[in-house]
């Protein structure tokens, strides 16, 4: 058992005895504290674009509406409201009236119009803002202010998801706060270090690369947070990152590794917590040459040996070795999590006598003996890139190496930091490279890898897969206003990139919260763990004394009014 | 003197101009840029991108991207830090403090504890004292900086549970605290990160002190302190010390750069918010003008040590004033 530290115990006392903050008591109470690789980038939607930013802003800024656990994008089945309690569609699907909540506040008691729905709008479409969301925004034409309560979204042309562009891509900014500052130097505007939001957390500090702490809203319109604060703390190396939350310094680590797992047990006030997961690893064959990109890649510009090479390969067995249980086999570009999944999607399956006789057939045989299959001179070897940072697509390669090998394959391994990998990748100087997506909730998002229009010098489809019947597949599905039609589309899609193997699917890994048992999460969603944190809860009896630290005493029962006199 | 400092100082001018230049075009020889590091998911329109790199130049070739950063270290600014999004200099501002309190602590304890293992070692030369100060330094010498932080961390957070793993502050009970429970949360924190340099750099100034004592107890006037009648401690202490802290002095200046170095590893392990945490995040997201900021800083550190060493050592030795 370890010795608490008697130094630290007197510490909280005295901190728990010495303030009073605000009222907390019964259900509401208690401080989480979330450990974070890196320090956040400011706090202002429009313009931040990395993890630690995102995760605060999600709880000091409101959206319209939010999607539900199941992430349909399609339409606007399943959304909830947020700051807009109610919507309605125009006959011709052109426009979205948003009847915005009266009750929503910003935290600085001003209160939250239709105006800051269109000042939202304007500072996320203008370019000069430098927005990366602004490419998915593009649908909306127009936002316009009906009354103070009411903002008109209209959209240049009808699609699926223009529902969700207008509701999930943009957080709702305070016009009274940032309307006099230029948009060129919005990001360094004071109000990226203080921000002031309508969420159900507000802003108390936030000490570089230390510690941002939130505080809960008692104002806020959907009804105070469980919590008391929620701070984030920042520790950049992964050991310690780890250490720190087994020996309960943090309450909640985002992701768990699977040496990490293995300490759980020893820890009964430690629990995992696994949520859906967007995240899906791949080798990717590039389909060019390298050397020369208009000419097709000497080996997986053939369809059959890169299905050859998926056959050859015994994904079950390299998950098992790789996480044990804490991965899937992937099922292609989707994860389970995306709306659009399906399940009856019949994969390569591992046949490795099939994957023989293919390669044999494309005439790819070891005709020296020396354990590598060549063809008209050339051997049947590959360089596979990986990231060095990355253990298990360490551990991945070299097996896939040594699995190759025995097909008489040569792969040679080569290892680069993340930049310098994600330079040559984009420079098309590779042969195959395992990669790993965090998917967007859209099922369309699919086209930004994997489309045709996408494979060109500087778009994302590095791999430059080209299949006009997948891109045929994928316009049908998103210009579905039907959710079910939208998914039969998008299934045939599926089942045509998954048939031209472009890569090989390898791993869908789960993702596993580490969590304090005392934290009691609610509603933890694939793309935003923490949509739902204003309803996570600490119960009283399970509080320590580090959650009532800055709290409030509760406040003693009301003494019986006296009985009136007759 | 005033000319040794003048020298000194334009010597050390030169030297961090050729440091930053140096950094500058290896960096710039680097694959990558910030734009590829931060911005590089799918989501991020492509003119994004590029407006971010020609604001930074990188658009550039290298001698205009040399001419672009002469020009923002004139202003003052040493340029822009995209992923911290403000002015370089104000995430410097932030950091430097607490790698100077890290470092200066971590500086005292080093030489208080080698100099105390340097006199124990001299005092019993040869004897079991010896030979376990002595393995013990070497130990500790040898051992990577990063490899001990988590060792200690293990030990003395986790097992036991005496001292926190993390961070400067408790960040929460640290803001309700009065001045003097902020001041001792901070001095908690501040120990194994010290701990650890301190152990690592003391190693190196013991088995220099004990040498340079052991030098110096074969001195005459040594001698002729113990024929007084003098203890071997007071023989020690008031007469064989003083003179065999020149070497050290030397040290003093020498043991920056090391100290540097190690607290690059050691900040990122206790996730100290100072330079050198500062340091192996602008590498990560090829944050050149922040990562050739600190190497600027970084460098006039080591230089303004060395100048200092030199005074002291001219101070303690009048030889070296009238050389």
């Amino acid at each position: 058992m370890r010795l608490r530290p008697f130094a630290l115990s007197l510490i909280i006392l005295a901190a728990a005895c010495g303030i009073d903050r605000g009222a907390s008591s019964g259900e509401n109470g208690g401080t989480m504290v979330i450990t974070i690789s890196g320090d956040a980038e400011g706090f202002l939607p429009p313009i931040t674009s990395q993890v630690p930013s995102a995760q605060v802003e999600a709880q000091l800024f409101d959206k319209l509406a939010e999607p539900g656990l199941g992430l349909n994008t399609i339409g606007d089945v399943g959304f909830e409201p947020r700051l807009a309690k109610s919507w309605s569609w125009t006959p011709d699907s052109l426009s979205i009236a948003f009847s915005i909540d009266p009750r929503a506040r910003w935290h600085d008691g001003q209160r939250l119009t239709a105006r800051d729905v269109r000042f939202t709008w304007q500072v996320y479409a203008d370019t000069a803002t430098g927005s990366p969301t602004r490419p998915l925004i593009a649908s909306i034409d127009s936002v316009t202010v009906r009354d103070s309560l009411t903002a008109v979204f209209w959209f240049s042309h009808r699609a699926a998801e223009q529902f969700f562009d207008a509701t999930y891509q943009m957080r709702i900014i305070p016009e009274h706060r940032l309307a006099s500052v230029p948009r060129a130097e919005l990001r360094t505007a004071p109000f990226m270090r203080h921000p002031v939001g309508s969420g159900p957390f507000r802003f108390v500090s936030w000490r570089d690369r230390q510690a941002i702490t939130l505080e809960a809203n008692p104002d806020y319109y959907r009804g105070r947070p469980h919590l008391d604060r929620v701070i984030w703390s920042v520790a950049p190396d992964p050991q310690s990152n780890v250490l720190r939350f087994l020996a309960g310094e943090v309450d909640l680590v985002e992701f768990l590794r699977p040496p990490d797992m293995a300490e759980l047990p020893k820890h009964p006030e430690l629990k995992a917590v696994p949520y859906p997961s967007l995240g899906y690893y791949y080798l990717l064959f590039n389909e060019r040459d390298p050397k020369n990109p208009l000419a097709p890649h000497p080996l997986f510009g053939s369809r059959e040996l890169r299905r050859a090479l998926s056959m050859a390969l015994d994904r079950p067995k390299l998950v098992k070795s790789v996480f044990d249980t804490l991965a899937s086999v992937g099922h292609g570009p989707i994860t389970k999590s995306i709306a659009t999944f399906d399940s009856t999607i019949v994969l390569l399956p591992y046949a490795p006598d099939s994957a023989r006789r293919i390669l044999d057939a494309l005439g790819w045989r070891d005709a020296n003996g020396d354990g590598i299959r060549e063809k008209n001179g050339r051997p049947l070897a590959f360089t596979l890139i990986i990231p060095s940072s990355s253990l298990p697509r360490r551990q991945a390669a070299q097996l896939i190496q040594e699995e190759l090998k025995q097909f008489g394959v040569k792969v040679e391994i080569e290892m680069a930091d993340f930049p310098t990998t994600n330079q040559k990748v984009k420079a098309r100087l590779f042969d195959a490279w395992i990669n790993g997506l965090s998917l967007d909730p859209s099922p369309g998002s699919i086209r930004q890898s994997w489309s045709s229009a996408s494979a060109t010098p500087d778009g994302s489809n590095v791999g430059s897969y080209q299949s006009p019947v997948f891109d045929a597949y994928v316009d049908s599905a998103v210009r579905q206003m039907d959710p079910v039609k939208a998914k039969a589309y998008f299934r045939q899609a599926y089942v045509t990139i998954v048939g031209d193997a472009p890569a090989i699917w390898l791993y869908e890994p789960a993702s596993i919260a580490g969590m304090q048992r005392r934290i009691h999460p609610t509603g933890m969603r694939a793309d935003a763990w923490g949509v739902n944190l204003a309803e996570w809860s600490i119960p009283p009896g399970e509080r320590t004394a580090r959650d009532r630290v800055g709290a409030a005493p509760p406040a003693p029962p009301e003494a019986p009014a006296a009985p009136a006199k007759p | 003197m005033t000319k040794l400092l003048v020298r000194r100082a334009l010597q050390g001018v030169v030297i961090v101009w050729l440091v930053a230049t140096f950094t500058f075009f290896l960096v710039a020889l680097a694959p990558g840029d910030v734009a590829d590091a931060v911005l590089s998911g799918d989501r991020v329109p492509r003119e994004v991108r590029a407006r971010v790199r020609h604001e930074l130049c990188l658009d550039q070739g290298m001698a205009l991207r040399y001419g672009c950063w002469i020009r923002s270290v004139a202003q003052g600014e040493f340029g822009y830090s995209v992923p911290e999004q403000r002015p370089v200099i104000d995430a410097l501002g932030d950091a430097i403090p607490n790698t100077l309190i890290l470092m200066s602590l971590a500086l005292a304890a080093s030489f208080l504890l080698g100099i105390a293992a340097g006199l124990a070692q001299a005092r019993w030369p040869r004897s079991i004292v010896d030979r376990a100060v002595g393995g013990a330094a070497l130990f500790f010498y040898s051992m990577p900086e990063f490899w001990l932080a988590l060792i200690l961390m293990f030990v003395f957070s986790y097992r036991l549970g005496w001292l926190p793993l993390t961070g400067m502050t408790d960040p929460v009970v640290y803001p309700y605290l009065g001045f003097w429970g902020r001041l001792g949360d901070r001095a908690r924190h501040l120990v194994l990160p010290v701990g650890t340099l301190a152990l690592l750099t003391s190693a190196a100034v013991a088995r220099f002190q004990r040498s340079a004592l052991l030098d110096v107890m074969t001195q005459d006037f040594v001698r002729t302190a113990r024929a007084k009648g003098l203890s071997e401690t007071a023989v020690l202490t008031h007469h064989v010390l003083r003179n065999a802290l020149l070497p050290i002095i030397t040290l003093l200046g020498l043991s920056l750069p090391a100290l540097l170095g190690g607290a690059v590893l050691v900040e990122r392990v206790f996730s100290w918010p100072g330079m050198g945490m500062l340091a192996t995040t602008a590498v990560s997201t090829r944050d050149y003008p922040l990562l050739i900021a600190i190497t600027i800083v970084a460098s006039a550190m080591v230089v303004v040590g060395s100048v200092v060493a030199d005074l002291l050592y001219a101070l303690a030795d009048p030889r070296v004033r009238i050389a």
